[in-house]
């Protein structure tokens, strides 16, 4: 799971966009635990969008509690696509946080996210499920939820090869836990997994998480939407202890009540009938990039498609020997994806003395020897979020983002301006976003450890990286 | 030349230095390992996009030890940091066993890898603590350590919270690269 061999570029292209859609969403707009603006991180069994500081702490709380996975930086699993669409922040909050009395003090987040989802502390007193009245009302399509037990590879593909000799009886083969979960998902189109003829591992799409079209849904009068969170949550707490990919339907005693054969057999012909669609997906070059060879990747980096940006790096390399990297990047402000690279790689190469990559290298090592923390370049992996779209202006508010570096107590002095680069933007105050409680506990208990302060973009990778520790 | 004689000056008083780097699956503990083991501290995290370096003086080694981050599309950036590497600590969420597999999988392309070739490794099953973690014959076995050859390796169960097992891995580390392994 979550491997890259299972997905798809196409599959995880699409995925992208359809998590990009969803970070779009109003209620998704922000941290589903500090009300922190721009969550890129995600709890994908929870099925929320937290920011980084939040996915932190998250992560802290154990797989059984809380599986955290970047948006943009991870590979999901279609079941995993399909379950964040059907929960979403706040059907998630209007069962995680029921009982919590308006205006709750979230200073000390830690204390808040551990008493939320680890005491369970302000779950509905009644038993009511999450719910979503928004979206209850949009079109129906039952998910089909797989128990995470069930990812192991070999049983995907063992069970796809049965299913396939024998379609008409294909449920029940159909791996252990299959739940349906009726859930309102938007977009059914989106949900559908990819069936990519070439791998055999993604033949096993349909059939480990489909989402049957409305029709389907309404022909097997789909159960209770609530049920979604309940499931969700019985599902993560058997994962940890039924880790054997054998587990069987045999075994499947709470399972077998929803499951629903004929929600899975349908929902396989409905995503191989979606099976074109899939094709016109184009934003797998990010995965071309990140599969290749390090030297490659860079020079495959300067290859993309916009012609200036192309210049700008020519002319970067050109300067690059007399310049200051620093004056370039204020420069070239829309090249600091590329430039990230060139760090890494630098700082690489620092370390083992053979410097591969001209240029930069001279000035960059300097820095790179002792970095606090240096950061891979986030944008350009995420092509949506960066570069096409968004354009400048996404570019410069993820870059305000890079003050967190300097604004933290990293424990050391750097003389460059750099966060005077960063102080460009509109909003310059990307730590409000923090509760000031965090912010404080973090500083205090934590002197020269790299805990920049959340923000899932970080740009304060440049920053960083240049920080030299004493 | 020059690395020869200044490998040879330390060896004479003892002192040696080693290049580890520490790569897991996202969320594994390596950074709270890397930190656990530089100041003793159980420090908090956020996921590392990029890499964490610190240095290590135990028995003697001065561990340069570099952490970098797990998230899926950041590991083919692993590659990056793979020559002059004595030694990898491949970090395994012992509780996370969903992805046992795919941490398996990583691991093994790790090992295929010619410029490791020479590198020894330590595997940690992390997370003891938490509930449901597989201990370490079960994760010998989830990752197939049984097939790997012509190579020095080790397990260790360990808790970077409670700072349970690290230095116990350390220990065989710096007495598997001061007796001519990696």
């Amino acid at each position: 799971m979550n491997g890259k061999a299972n997905v798809s570029k196409e599959l995880n292209a699409k995925h992208r966009k359809i998590l990009e859609g969803l970070l779009k969403l109003p209620e998704n707009r922000e941290c589903a635990d500090c009300r922190c603006k721009g969550p890129r991180w995600a709890s994908v069994n929870l099925g929320i969008f937290i920011c980084m500081q939040c996915s932190g702490i998250h992560r802290s709380l154990g797989v059984h509690i809380s599986k955290v996975r970047s948006a943009t930086l991870d590979t999901w699993l279609p079941e995993q696509v399909a379950f964040i669409q059907s929960m979403g922040n706040e059907k998630a909050n209007s069962y995680w946080e029921a009982e919590l009395p308006p205006n709750y003090d979230r200073v000390g987040i830690e204390n808040f996210i551990r008493a939320k989802y680890e005491d369970k502390r302000w779950i509905p007193k009644d038993g009511r499920k999450p719910k979503s009245p928004a979206r209850e009302r949009e079109e129906r399509a039952s998910v089909q939820w797989q128990r995470p037990s069930d990812r192991h590879i070999s049983n995907s593909v063992n069970s796809y090869e049965r299913n396939n000799s024998q379609e008409s009886s294909r449920t029940e083969n159909v791996p252990a836990a299959r739940v349906s979960i009726p859930a309102p998902a938007k977009g059914t189109n989106h949900v559908a997994p990819a069936p990519v003829p070439q791998q055999v591992i993604q033949k096993t799409q349909p059939a480990l998480s489909a989402v049957s079209s409305e029709k389907v849904a309404e022909a097997i009068s789909p159960p209770k939407v609530d049920y979604a969170t309940d499931l969700f949550n019985m599902l993560s707490m058997d994962g940890s202890s039924e880790n054997a990919s054998e587990a069987d339907s045999a075994d499947d005693r709470t399972w077998a009540g929803f499951q629903s054969a004929a929600a899975s057999s349908a929902a396989d012909k409905t995503s191989l009938a979606k099976h074109d669609d899939n094709k016109s997906q184009s934003a797998s070059e990010i995965e071309d990039l990140l599969k290749d060879s390090p030297s490659v990747a860079h020079n495959s980096m300067l290859e993309q498609p916009r012609k200036d940006v192309k210049d700008d790096i020519m002319g970067l390399f050109e300067k690059s020997n007399m310049v200051s990297t620093f004056s370039v990047h204020q420069q070239q402000l829309a090249m600091l994806a590329q430039q990230q690279s060139l760090l890494m790689a630098a700082a690489a190469n620092a370390s083992s003395g053979m410097p591969k990559i001209p240029g930069n290298t001279l000035q960059v090592s300097k820095g790179a020897n002792l970095p606090n923390q240096s950061w891979l370049n986030v944008g350009y992996q995420f092509p949506g979020m960066m570069m096409p779209a968004a354009g400048k202006n996404e570019l410069e508010k993820y870059m305000e983002m890079g003050n967190t570096g300097a604004t933290h107590p990293v424990g050391n002095s750097f003389a460059f301006p750099i966060s005077g680069m960063h102080a460009t933007g509109p909003n310059t105050s990307s730590n409000g976003c923090t509760p000031s409680g965090l912010s404080k506990q973090t500083a205090s208990s934590v002197p020269s450890v790299s805990l920049q302060s959340g923000k899932d973009f970080d740009f304060s990778s440049l920053t960083q990286g240049f920080y030299s520790k004493h | 030349m020059g690395i020869v004689f200044t490998r040879l000056f330390s060896s004479l008083f003892g002192n040696k230095e080693a290049r580890i780097l520490v790569l897991g699956l996202d969320n594994a503990g390596k950074t709270t390992i890397l930190y656990r083991l530089q100041m003793g501290e159980v420090v908090s995290t956020i996921p590392t996009i990029g890499f964490n370096v610190e240095t290590v003086q135990y028995n003697n080694i001065k561990f340069q030890v570099w952490d970098l981050g797990g998230q899926t599309s950041i590991r083919p950036y692993w590659r990056c940091y793979f020559p002059n590497t004595q030694a990898i600590i491949y970090v395994v969420d012992s509780s996370d066993t969903d992805r046992l597999v795919v941490a398996k999988e990583e691991f093994h392309g790790i090992l295929e890898e010619e410029e490791l070739k020479g590198a020894v490794v330590l595997i940690f099953a992390n997370k003891q603590d938490l509930p449901g973690a597989l201990d370490d014959a079960a994760v010998t076995e989830a990752l197939e350590l049984h097939k790997i050859k012509n190579r020095q390796w080790a397990i260790f169960k360990t808790s970077a919270i409670k700072g349970e097992g690290l230095f116990e891995g350390l220990d065989w580390l710096s007495n598997t690269l001061k007796s001519g392994g990696g």
